[in-house]
């Protein structure tokens, strides 16, 4: 892999407040995405993946209570690097929308309802691009062209309330590759659709990728998506990166009993029709932020728990091979079987 | 939208004959008798009361005065004053524009402190200053128009003697705009307190509201300077419930301006309501009530057509 657009290292966020013990939402993430890039990031639910997004791009609610360290270096251009976690607002504001742009969860509120369609996107293109009102709106037509909207020049004027979830999505994705961002960061874009809708969408990123040539950083929670999007999965388990590996080597030989038993709760067709088996779940739950367990922190949950090791040492995250990391001390002894 | 039309202007039927039915009884129970100024003069003898009695229209059976005023109504004749046989609109519009004066002043300066120390706390919740206006409109909410009233007349008029009592002009000098914004500005104050603490709270509540909404978060990760998303995003959306105050507050006003009026002796419809109250002016008594409640009613017509042009989401439903 060539040099990394993204690189990201030991990114940790904490929730300080007031009262009660502070919540280390993210602990020492590191993981790096090259350009072109789809990388997934998996994991359950407070599993940190979306507080890491939004750090990514300084989304986090400011004031004293959070607290964001590590680096995160970003290549803008082949010549300039900067690190996202150290920008001031005002560089980070010309880049966000601008190089590094997101698209959310829920397309039925994350757009303005009393703005048009066309003035939603072409205020990213008047601000970062400085295109005047009738440029943009030209060029907000296009966008909704291609990124499969029939009618745009209708569209344009519509406001969200008239779009279905679909539609809207398609909005929010022409609105974040408006100024052909390097990095897309799309936080679980298809969990709010239908399925047959979340497959166009899928599609559509895929093949816009393929045109624009952006590099992708994936949020979701639904391992089927992983295996068509992704080049490279990160998995994330109360807080932690817990498995970094490329699509292949993590769906077919996962190396942390985390990861192994995440994968296999994806129903397969033949499975289900079968019914031979039934899909595996994982007992007990994602530890509470404020009181995650002594040593591995998946060790209350993990069918390999072996006392007086697991509880008591927090692995680090180490190479098992090139482009493979995982976050288990007894990862060699489970591979071996 | 017909169908919501016609059913919003039978409400407004039904509420204006309800006002008028109960403000007729309730003038007509009231102890005192519109004649009783008459029963004093000198020489007044039974007979001429009778006939004065008659003049006035006040020797049918209630229920009969009542058709014939409402006929009346309906054909435009409001009748006319008891006081100086004046007809009742003539006289409610010689003092309408002192008060449209007064309440309109107040209004905007109530929309617009209150609207912006709303904005100011809602942008930084949490702050000393927030605390501060949150203190400050339950206080300001909590004391009647009245006291303010005597409070500022006795500090600003009498101790310090910046500002004029009441009044719309000085006695005997000629109109000068200087003069007439003067004496303005005490009761305009007064009257915009109360509005100020209810705009303040009320713009507060729903610019935090819509901070919290999705579509803010998108802003910001398009990489909008916070002056765009404040107003455009922000503000935008945070109108439509703040048009919903600024009905409501019409009304409110009014009634706000009868203290005030009176306090400061300012020539409006408020005073001119107590006064005909006073003297058992029946008519302008009754005129004035109709007035304020077309107003109101119609404050609530605006209210909701105005919601419509702001909110593209109900235009949508209507196409």
């Amino acid at each position: 892999m060539s040099r990394p657009i993204l690189s990201v290292r030991k990114l940790a966020v904490t929730f300080a407040q007031g009262s009660g013990p502070d919540i280390p939402a993210v602990e020492g993430a590191s993981f790096d995405v090259g350009a072109g890039e789809t990388v997934a990031i998996v994991g359950e639910s407070s599993s940190g993946k979306s507080v890491t997004a939004m750090a990514l791009l300084g989304l986090l609610p400011a004031g004293a209570g959070t607290i964001v360290s590590g680096q995160a270096l970003f290549r803008r251009d082949e010549a300039h690097e900067v690190d996202l976690l150290a920008l001031p607002e005002r560089e980070m504001r010309a880049l966000r929308g601008r190089d590094i742009s997101m698209v959310f969860q829920d397309p039925m509120t994350s757009l303005n309802p009393v703005l048009t369609i066309g003035e939603q996107i072409a205020e990213v293109l008047t601000t970062h691009d400085g295109l005047t009102r009738r440029q943009a709106r030209a060029t907000a037509v296009d966008l909704l062209a291609r990124v499969g909207l029939r009618d745009p020049g209708q569209i344009v004027s519509h406001y969200p309330g008239q779009l279905s979830g679909g539609m809207r999505q398609r909005v929010m994705i022409a609105m974040a590759l408006a100024c052909r961002p390097r990095l897309l960061i799309a936080d679980e874009p298809t969990t709010a659709l239908d399925v047959t809708v979340q497959a166009q969408i899928l599609a559509l990123l895929r093949q816009l990728q393929a045109e624009m040539g952006m590099a992708i950083i994936f949020i979701t929670h639904n391992i089927g998506v992983v295996a068509q999007i992704s080049d490279r999965v990160v998995v994330m388990y109360s807080g932690q990166v817990v498995e970094n590996a490329p699509v292949r080597d993590a769906l077919d030989g996962p190396l942390m009993p985390y990861s192994s038993v995440l994968f296999r709760t994806v129903p397969t067709y033949d499975a289900v029709l079968a019914r031979r088996r039934r899909l595996p779940t994982i007992p007990g739950h994602v530890p509470d932020p404020r009181h995650r367990p002594q040593g591995c922190t998946f060790h209350p949950r993990c069918a390999h728990f072996r006392p007086g090791v697991c509880d008591m040492f927090r692995p680090s995250l180490e190479a098992a091979r090139e482009g493979h990391e995982v976050r288990c001390v007894r990862w060699q002894e489970i591979a071996r079987g | 939208m017909t169908e919501t039309f016609v059913s919003r202007l039978v409400r407004m039927v039904v509420t204006l004959a309800i006002v008028s039915v109960t403000g007729f009884l309730l003038l007509h129970l009231a102890p005192g008798d519109p004649l009783a100024q008459f029963a004093l003069s000198p020489g007044m003898t039974a007979t001429q009361l009778g006939v004065i009695r008659h003049q006035m229209g006040l020797d049918v059976p209630l229920p009969l005065q009542y058709l014939i005023w409402v006929k009346g109504l309906l054909v435009g004749d409001w009748g006319r004053s008891f006081r100086d046989h004046q007809p009742v609109l003539t006289v409610i519009f010689g003092h309408l524009g002192a008060t449209l004066e007064l309440a309109g002043t107040a209004s905007l300066l109530a929309t617009w402190v209150g609207a912006s120390m709303g904005m100011y706390g809602a942008f930084r919740q949490g702050s000393r200053t927030d605390t501060l206006m949150t203190v400050l409109s339950v206080v300001l909410l909590s004391i009647p128009t009245f006291w303010f009233g005597l409070v500022f007349i006795s500090l600003f008029s009498v101790r310090l003697g910046w500002l004029p009592s009441g009044n719309i002009h000085a006695v005997g000098g000629a109109f000068s705009l200087g003069d007439y914004l003067r004496h303005l500005l005490l009761p305009a104050v007064v009257l915009a307190l109360g509005s100020t603490a209810i705009w303040s709270r009320y713009t507060r509540n729903a610019v935090a509201e819509v901070l919290g909404q999705d579509y803010i978060r998108t802003a910001r990760a398009k990489g909008l300077s916070p002056r765009r998303i404040r107003y455009r995003h922000v503000l935008r959306n945070a109108l439509l419930p703040m048009i919903t105050l600024a009905g409501l507050q019409l009304p409110t006003l009014l009634s706000g301006a009868l203290v005030t009026e009176t306090v400061f002796t300012w020539p409006g419809i408020g005073r001119l309501f107590l006064d005909s109250l006073e003297y058992r002016d029946y008519p302008v008594a009754m005129g004035i009530l109709m007035f304020s409640a077309v107003l109101a009613t119609f404050g609530s017509i605006v209210t909701d057509a105005l919601y419509a042009v702001a909110d593209p989401r109900l235009r949508a439903g209507r196409q």
